[in-house]
């Protein structure tokens, strides 16, 4: 009796904690500040490309979500006209794109939606990234973060670090990382990063999320298999 | 002597008007056939040179930018977007 009356309570006690449902919005910055310094620093003969990380400019992206999906874009809209060109910094944190990551019981679900690369719009659903996950810390708006990064299994060479916050238990992330043992608040690609700026958690206004509706769907392997045959790039 | 340089002048009258008449029938054949093509095949030499310009220009781009990630431009279909834009823009301002 004594047994059952302690499970009691402390299923009483546990069952919020398990229910409790976070839903939020967080603001980041997408930068490629760094990318002068490191053509200086780094590259001993000129640069191609040094015309566009000087055009760069810092772009504000937004991540949404509640307990069954997150929606992320970026808050700048492409100027077509422009013939001075685009802003580096807007491709790179996701351009005109949307990402969509759905939590299932079972597992978490990332899509794109892409309306430019092949002339239509498309829902392609993203493969989950091959985390390392490593002990390194830091504090990212009071959010104490664990390091995760991407290896290229071509050379092994790291290609992405990701910083996630477990005080978020959601598999979250920016544009197509997603699957780390929680939200993740800051990404570094070379000299490109996307860092929270702004973290709204349980907002007086609820967060309402429409989910894409009426596309046509790709599988990774479909989306990469149409772009390999038009790549001018050679393996 | 008067009939007979009248009778020269005719003939060759009538010479020059045969040349001039046959002249501009073989320019009007070869205008047909073979002028037009040429330049056509001018404009889509030139037209091509220039795309070429744009995809060199924009490949070399995106490899180094692929490169300095410790990527290859097949890696990630981000690359195929910035090389996309990169040759739309050189197409609009150059060609």
């Amino acid at each position: 009796m004594k047994n059952t009356l302690f499970i009691l309570i402390f299923f009483f006690y546990l069952t919020p904690i398990f229910s409790q449902k976070i839903e939020g919005k967080i603001t980041y910055l997408a930068t490629s500040k760094n990318a002068i310094k490191y053509i200086k620093e780094k590259k001993t003969k000129k640069s191609a490309v040094i015309d566009i990380y000087k055009r760069a400019k810092d772009v504000e992206v937004v991540l949404k979500f509640n307990e069954t999906i997150s929606e992320y874009y970026t808050l700048e809209k492409i100027d077509l006209d422009n013939k001075n060109g685009y802003n580096f910094t807007h491709i790179m944190a996701g351009g005109e794109k949307k990402y969509y990551t759905y939590n299932s019981t079972m597992k978490y679900k990332n899509e794109t939606l892409d309306c430019y690369l092949l002339g239509d719009c498309f829902l392609i659903e993203n493969n989950l990234p091959k985390w390392n996950l490593k002990q390194d810390t830091k504090k990212i708006q009071g959010f104490l973060c664990y390091k995760a990064i991407l290896n290229n299994p071509r050379n092994n060479k790291i290609i992405l670090e990701a910083w996630y916050t477990p005080k978020i238990p959601y598999q979250y992330g920016v544009m197509n990382y997603y699957g780390l043992p929680g939200l993740i608040l800051e990404i570094n690609k070379n000299t490109f990063t996307i860092t929270a700026t702004k973290i709204e958690l349980n907002p007086l206004e609820k967060i309402k999320i429409e989910e894409p509706k009426g596309f046509k769907k790709l599988s990774y392997k479909e989306f990469k298999e149409i772009l390999k045959k038009n790549s001018p790039f050679k393996d | 002597m008067g009939y007979k340089f009248y009778k020269m002048k005719k003939l060759i009258l009538s010479l020059v008007f045969l040349l001039a008449v046959g002249v501009s029938f073989i320019n009007a054949s070869s205008n047909d056939e073979v002028l037009p093509n040429s330049k056509e095949a001018i404009e889509v030499v030139e037209e091509f040179g220039c795309a070429s310009d744009c995809v060199s220009w924009a490949k070399e781009r995106v490899f180094e930018i692929a490169y300095d990630a410790n990527q290859h431009p097949n890696d990630e279909p981000l690359y195929m977007e910035i090389y996309m834009r990169d040759y739309s823009l050189c197409y609009k301002v150059k060609c």
